[in-house]
């Protein structure tokens, strides 16, 4: 039993290989394996939110998968989303500016929850903003900021679709 | 860091090989979908199998939503979020909607199935009272073929399903008759928690009188709770919130609720009484809005 | 919402962006259990299943054979030191010894090479228990048969801070009076009364990282990485129990995943420590939530009070007897129940009071700080009386706070020591309840309540600061304020740059690490801004000075003649960069300045501080609730809260505070609640120990700032961010009570509020009501 399985994994656009007992979560091989650690461990329980990432286009929580099952997939963690080392997201900038933020530990999930949201629905209500981040817990405010964050990054992003299609 | 036991790791790649898998391992084999009740058990160490079956990869065979005609069928391995955006479901069963935007959050919607769902057989999950309302049968198989078994039949224990070892549950059929309304009311301590009691009710109705009726509670008995004397009550009676005021004392004196860090069993006891009536008032207007 | 009074700043009061938004949006900000230390081991804790139990033998053979396994610490392996610490008494071991008196404590620690190998070494340590009798509730703790916890004379701690720590009575171990006029006899004519019995559940801070340390025990210096509020208090504690100078002690503190008072004082560290000692390796522990929830906690409270007015509704006088459950050690017991002594008048005129408060020691988990500490647990249950007086009187909630509301320069304690009232609370009160349409007409299960109260805040008022600017005129802010999700850097950092006349971009503000950052008391009691801020804004004005002092020699003017701007010295027509500035002082191109500042209780331009305390942060909100009675559930629709920070350095960063304040006072009120039973805690997961997610807040949410610049930090401010905590589950109950559901127990489950409907509606109990 524990036998370790080599697991191939796209992540960030880099591929890895590592060896991994089944019983390794999937977050602790990012954090672990691939020194990945901006996406955070929290709860452990799939409840706060801390350790969401992107696999294969939607979002998932890493507490809550064995690194075996991501074998073959592609991952987007928190370090992948700027273009550059000095660059930020629109989702990014939009925190920054909003003050979306406070200690950060919830940061990179909510971050990721709000990219892929705004992918698949770029100009949201903001009851759909809230819906999208009902699943990440922030104990640092309230919330409302963090809404005004994703809702901005909505429309300066639909701005410049529109901008490159003029 | 919450590790769990030790294990063995086997990507199921077809239907029939995870069922020959778990035919072979027996017992101490478990069957992984979404994990995400699973997966928090094997952190707590209050599940230790020695193999997992992940059958994440058979989504070409089993997740669906489809119209068979007369019925619609549901693969396991539907994920929650599909069941929320069905628009098929919702048109017939809209329950099915109402209880998926009250569990959990989206993360776990993209993940958690149908299947997994019912086999956890928590008695507080919403899919299996909604699945007792609109009279589903899961369709099992095993090396040997396959067996249809009602709701009633499916659980059978506090987390123990019909589900024998070397078997899978694969698909859900809901049967479709006219007239049909359903609907699913949620308390919960927090947005997103377990039950502190739900209802699901469905109704078909038919030149207003409710010709048929089906009602299931979460997180009021050891299992999902099917509330028959309260359905025997309503059958061939015009619809009327006195009736459905009656239907919830009735379902009130069924349940058999335990106190948990959710509540204790008078406040549970009440809970399924008023869902039970608004579960029904919902499920009849939305009836009657059909077949107006 | 923002009402401004204050102008002619550049940097103080602007809305500027997080200076470490950057690193924490691109995942690049390390917590401590990012990191890794070369050579480091992974610890884990064995727990006590018991809450009261000898320990009759541990054996760690097996553990110690484990390959992987490198030391396992139990307690006789601290014979050699004095392990017993405590900031306020010194009841606690660094690990059981003989003992355990809570579920939860550390038996055995293991360090190995990871953490599957630690927590496989746990599982086989043999301890051996025998059961004492358990006392793990105020009441039983209280009961004169009681086992005792402690024993023995009280030994004080390096830090209460509370003068005469008095006598241990039974399991009582701190005890914290206030008496001020005949309350028998100023109450004998009063036209109204009300009493009640009040239960405050035992509650979570929930910082979403859980406590973390790493530790590197070498023979003559300590190094430690710690998510801790208060590193120098840390690090005078560590050194007193592993026997070093305070120097030889060097902590680092990286950002901290929110703390809220759970990081407050020493947690983790000591433990650490001592496995490093054994195991002569760095050791890293991280606590799963489970344990950091053992780690520290919110009291729990049982509280009596009666409070008496005449038939105009002029408040008489106040009387309440409260007992805080401590739980086995004393952490920061005694000065949470001091200052709920102190919020339980409230900030209104009296008679007479007498107030009686008790720390209790319980078989339960330690309890220590946690944001508005005190008040939280007393505002709601005064609130709650007065607006009962005003409903029995007939008069507005509302107006009955006018009435008898303290104004600016009235003392506050009612023997009429301390700092008088800095604040204009009628003001800030009528602002909050004209938020929530106070005055609108409402339906029958509607209801509206605010609240005001006060908090003592500041500590104890020591801190230093220093400010550097480098030769291409580059500056750092040194400063050991804790960057825990609050906001200091970029604060610290507007603060300086207003002194130096340059843009904020241009300061770097440093992280805390105790061998090179002056000393600051600690991060919490809404503090830093205040009295950090002040030694910042005091080193950056001597660095300003110097910069003045070349200028003047250059140009061969006066100094008050010189400007600084735009990050240039300036005089007319005449600029030169700072830069060019320090190449002139030293006549090189290199060279830097730098200067420190100070906070201290008297003396300078501190005088205020010595009145103590610091500033009263204003308490203040007010909510609307709308009840299904069929449900028991409360909507909570509209709510308000009071930001009076005198001056806001960042407006947005002020509104951050106050709202993420508002959330956690709204989880205190309405989910939260550590549930024990026969003192285990049975909750001790974020499944059932709830808080709010987003779906669960109100949908209109109002912060209002206001400035009056009226305190005593750098220009007029003064600390917030734990005033609404105190406030909202106040005007929670008041809204509910104005609905018709007055409740005397938090949280507000839906079965407790269905339970009092219940009540309510049985003929017998609506008299003891009216």
């Amino acid at each position: 039993m524990n036998q370790h399985h080599e697991v191939r994994l796209n992540v960030n656009g880099t591929e890895h290989t590592v060896s991994v007992p089944p019983r390794k979560l999937l977050v602790d091989c990012l954090r672990e394996d691939l020194r990945l650690t901006g996406t955070h461990v929290g709860c452990e329980q799939g409840v706060c939110g801390a350790c969401t990432i992107i696999m294969d286009g939607q979002n998932v929580r890493s507490c809550l998968m064995f690194a075996v099952q991501a074998d073959g997939a592609s991952i987007e963690t928190i370090e992948s989303l700027a273009s550059g080392p000095e660059d930020l997201h629109p989702v990014q900038q939009a925190f920054v500016d909003c003050h979306g933020l406070q200690c950060g530990f919830c940061t990179p999930g909510m971050v990721l929850a709000a990219k892929s949201f705004l992918e698949q629905n770029p100009s949201p209500t903001d009851d759909e903003i809230r819906e999208a981040i009902a699943g990440n817990i922030c104990r640092c405010t309230g919330y409302t900021f963090i809404v005004d964050a994703i809702r901005t990054a909505a429309e300066r992003m639909a701005g410049e679709e529109a901008g490159q299609h003029v | 860091m919450q590790t769990p036991a030790s294990f063995d790791y086997e990507r199921a790649t077809s239907v029939e090989g995870a069922i020959a898998s778990l035919a072979r391992l027996g017992p101490e084999a478990r069957v992984i979908a979404g994990g995400h009740s699973l997966l928090p058990m094997m952190k707590l160490r209050l599940a230790q199998p020695e193999h997992l079956i992940d059958i994440n990869d058979l989504e070409a065979e089993l997740s669906y939503i489809r119209d068979e005609g007369g019925e619609i069928a549901i693969g396991a391995l539907t994920r929650h979020v599909d069941l929320l955006k069905s628009e098929l479901l919702a048109q017939h069963f809209p329950v099915f909607r109402d209880a998926e935007e009250v569990i959990a959050d989206p993360v776990v919607r993209n993940r958690g199935t149908i299947g997994g769902s019912l086999c956890q057989a928590d008695p507080a999950e919403d899919l299996s009272a909604v699945c007792t309302a609109v009279k589903a049968k899961a369709v099992i198989r095993g090396t040997d073929g396959q067996r249809v078994v009602p709701m009633d039949e499916f659980h059978v224990a506090p987390y123990m399903t019909a589900v024998n070892d070397g078997e899978l549950l694969t698909e859900i059929r809901l049967p479709l008759f006219p007239g049909a309304g359903s609907a699913h009311e949620k308390v919960e301590r927090r947005a997103g928690d377990w039950a502190i009691a739900a209802a699901s009710a469905a109704v078909w109705v038919d030149r207003s009188t409710i010709h048929d009726v089906g009602i299931g509670l979460s997180a009021v008995g050891l299992t999902t709770v099917h509330l028959k004397r309260a359905e025997e009550l309503l059958r061939g009676k015009p619809p009327s919130e006195e009736l459905f005021q009656q239907a919830g004392q009735v379902a009130s004196e069924d349940c058999s609720p335990m106190a948990d860090g959710r509540g204790p069993v008078d406040y549970k006891r009440h809970l399924a009484g008023v869902l039970t009536k608004r579960a029904l008032s919902r499920a009849t207007a939305r009836a009657l809005k059909q077949e107006a | 919402m923002t009402v401004v009074t204050g102008t002619g700043t550049r940097e103080v009061g602007r809305s500027r962006t997080r200076l470490d938004a950057r690193e924490k949006l691109r995942g690049e900000a390390m917590f401590t259990g990012d990191m890794e230390v070369p050579g480091m081991l992974y610890g884990r804790v064995l727990r006590s299943q018991h809450p009261h139990a000898e320990i009759v033998s541990i054996n760690t053979s097996a553990a110690e054979r484990m390959p992987g396994v490198a030391a396992v610490l139990v307690g006789r392996d601290l014979l050699d030191i004095d392990p017993y610490y405590g900031h306020a008494i010194k009841d606690r071991p660094i690990i059981a010894i003989e003992r355990v008196r809570f579920s939860g404590e550390p038996v055995a620690a293991v360090a190995a090479e990871d953490e599957a190998t630690a927590e496989a070494a746990l599982a086989a340590i043999e301890v051996v228990y025998e059961e004492l009798p358990l006392v793990d509730t105020i009441d039983k703790a209280l009961d004169p048969a009681a086992p005792l916890l402690h024993e023995g004379p009280i030994r004080p701690g390096l830090f209460h801070g509370l003068g005469n720590l008095g006598e241990r009575d039974g399991n009582i171990g701190y005890r914290y009076r206030l008496d001020s006029g005949d309350v028998a006899g100023e109450s004998a004519g009063a036209a109204f009364v009300t009493e009640g019995e009040y239960l405050f559940p035992a509650v979570y801070q929930y910082a979403m990282e859980t406590h973390s340390v790493i530790a590197d025990w070498k023979p003559n210096e300590i190094a430690i990485w710690a998510s801790c509020q208060h590193p120098f208090l840390v690090q005078a504690e560590i050194a007193d129990l592993f026997g070093l100078p305070i120097g030889a002690v060097r902590i680092q503190v990286p950002y901290l995943g929110g703390g809220f008072g759970s990081k407050s004082y020493t947690k983790m560290e000591p433990l650490t420590v001592a496995l490093s000692r054994k195991a002569r390796a760095p050791v890293k522990i991280v606590n799963r939530v489970d344990e950091s929830m053992v780690t520290s906690r919110r009291h729990g409270m049982r509280c009596w009070m009666r409070t008496t007015a005449d038939a105009d509704g002029t408040l008489l006088t106040r009387e309440s007897r409260f007992w805080l459950d401590t739980g086995a050690y004393m952490d920061n017991g005694p000065r949470v129940t001091a200052t709920a002594a102190d919020s339980a008048p409230g900030p209104y005129r009296w008679r007479a009071v007498h107030i009686d408060a008790m720390c209790v020691y319980c078989n339960t988990a330690p309890s220590g700080s946690y944001r508005a500490f005190g008040a939280t647990h007393l505002q709601w249950v005064a609130e709650s009386q007065l607006d009962e007086l005003a409903r029995k009187a007939g008069i507005d909630p509302l107006e009955m706070r006018r009435r008898n509301l303290l104004r600016p320069g009235e003392p506050v304690r009612p023997d009429g020591s301390g700092k008088p009232l800095d604040a204009d609370l009628i003001g800030d009160v009528e602002r909050a309840a004209a938020a929530v349409g106070w005055d609108e007409p409402k339906g029958p299960l509607v209801g509206r309540g605010v609240s005001v109260g006060l908090l003592a805040a500041g500590a104890h008022p020591v801190s230093r600061a220093s400010v550097r600017m480098r030769a291409d005129g580059s500056v750092e802010v040194s400063v050991g304020t804790t960057e825990m999700g609050q906001g200091p850097r970029t604060v610290m950092a507007q603060i300086a740059a207003e002194e130096l006349g340059c843009s904020s971009d241009r300061v770097r503000v440093l992280g805390a690490d105790t061998r090179f950052t002056p000393y600051d008391r600690s991060t919490g009691a809404s503090r830093s801004t205040t009295l950090a801020g002040k030694a910042v804004q005091n080193a950056a004005a001597a660095v300003a000075a110097k910069l003045r002092e070349t200028a003047c020699e250059v140009w061969d003017v006066a100094s008050e003649l010189i400007e600084l701007r735009d990050g240039k010295a300036a005089y007319g027509d005449l600029e030169m960069e700072f830069s060019e500035v320090i190449a002139k002082r030293f006549g090189f191109t290199g060279g830097e300045i730098i200067e420190g500042g100070e906070v201290r209780p008297m003396g300078g331009d501190t005088g205020s501080y010595a009145e103590g305390p610091v500033f009263w942060e204003v308490c203040v909100a007010a909510v609307e609730v709308e009840v299904d009675p069929e449900l028991g559930k409360v909507n909570v629709t509209r709510t308000a809260t009071v930001a009076d920070v005198g001056r806001a350095i960042n407006p947005l960063l002020v509104e951050r505070q106050d709202e993420g304040a508002f959330m956690q006072g709204y989880g205190n009120a309405m989910f939260e609640e550590m549930v024990y039973r026969d003192g285990e805690l049975i909750n001790d997961n974020l499944l059932e120990y709830r808080v709010p997610r987003i779906q669960d807040l109100p949908r209109q949410m109002t912060s209002i700032v206001v400035e009056n610049e009226d305190g005593p930090g750098p220009h007029g401010a003064k600390g917030c961010g734990e005033g609404a905590l105190a406030a909202v589950p106040a005007a929670i109950v008041n809204a509910l009570g104005d609905a018709g559901v007055p409740i005397t127990q938090l949280p507000l489950t839906p079965e407790r509020v269905w339970r009092r409907l219940q009540d309510l509606s049985e003929p017998q109990s609506t008299e003891e009501l009216t």
